[in-house]
């Protein structure tokens, strides 16, 4: 297992949520992350009002996802949370503000202290997106712990 | 030496992970004398003059758009190369930048 793959945690893997808009998204997803002690109170209003201005929509090769992240000062612990909503939500593309949709996000808490390590995440996460047969793969899990498993095994 | 900026929101996570890749992308084709650094989009428009190409991950204002126009600084869709989903094209636009500066030195 690589140093970064343990930023990722078997209990912050979110399948399956209903959410109806990206806000609604990120009220559920930032409820449990502060359940989970990894962000600070501020966390919903800093990561709502960061990705109004500075989407972080992206189309892969293969998949349309998202990484939705606020400054560091909201966030407690380093942490990568992986979730997929139960129908697509409306985004907006990093760059260039397009609309698009997605049905899979990877929340990144990123710490100043860990910048390094998060960045090499960040490269590796990429390549593998560009990896049709890993992105396939990814696609067909169904229950968190197998998403968990997976991501740990092949980061 | 020619000077690089990437530019995303605050700087940390996105822009980066793109210099990281920008300088492998360099360092495997030996091409030297080129530094790559990250800024946030605050201070973007207060440093931009000090370089020569500019890769966007956050949309730029036309604010940047100007100075760009006016400092003759390329700019370049990093959000492709942050994906890298255009595959062997995925650096083209960087090396087109690159190339434009050099034939005008």
């Amino acid at each position: 297992m690589s140093s970064y793959a343990n930023l990722f945690d078997r209990n912050l893997v979110f399948w399956n949520i209903h959410a109806d808009s990206c806000t609604d998204l990120y009220q559920k997803i930032a409820n449990k992350l502060e359940n989970a002690n990894v962000v600070e109170t501020s966390y919903f209003k800093a990561l709502t009002d960061r990705e109004k201005e500075f989407p972080t929509g992206l189309n892969t090769q293969y998949l349309p996802i998202a990484l939705p992240h606020a400054n560091p000062e909201n966030v407690k612990k380093a942490f990568i949370a992986v979730v997929k909503t139960t129908s697509k939500i409306n985004m907006k593309q990093m760059g260039t503000n397009e609309d698009m949709e997605s049905q899979y996000f990877f929340f990144l808490g990123i710490v100043k202290e860990k910048q390094d390590l998060q960045v090499k995440l960040l490269q590796r996460f990429m390549q593998l997106m560009n990896d049709e047969s890993f992105v396939k793969s990814f696609k067909k899990l169904s229950k968190p712990e197998e998403v968990y498993e997976f991501l740990v095994n092949r980061f | 030496m020619l000077k690089i900026v990437v530019a995303c929101g605050s700087g940390i996570a996105t822009s980066e992970t793109v210099v990281g890749t920008v300088k492998s992308f360099l360092e495997d084709h030996s091409v030297k004398g080129v530094e790559v650094e990250a800024t946030d989009f605050k201070q973007l428009a207060s440093v931009l003059p000090n370089y020569d190409i500019y890769v966007w991950l956050a949309k730029p204002t036309p604010e940047i758009h100007d100075i760009c126009k006016k400092e003759g600084i390329p700019e370049v869709n990093g959000v492709d190369i942050l994906t890298g989903s255009k595959g062997d094209k995925t650096y083209l636009e960087l090396v087109n930048a690159m190339m434009s500066l050099k034939s005008k030195a």
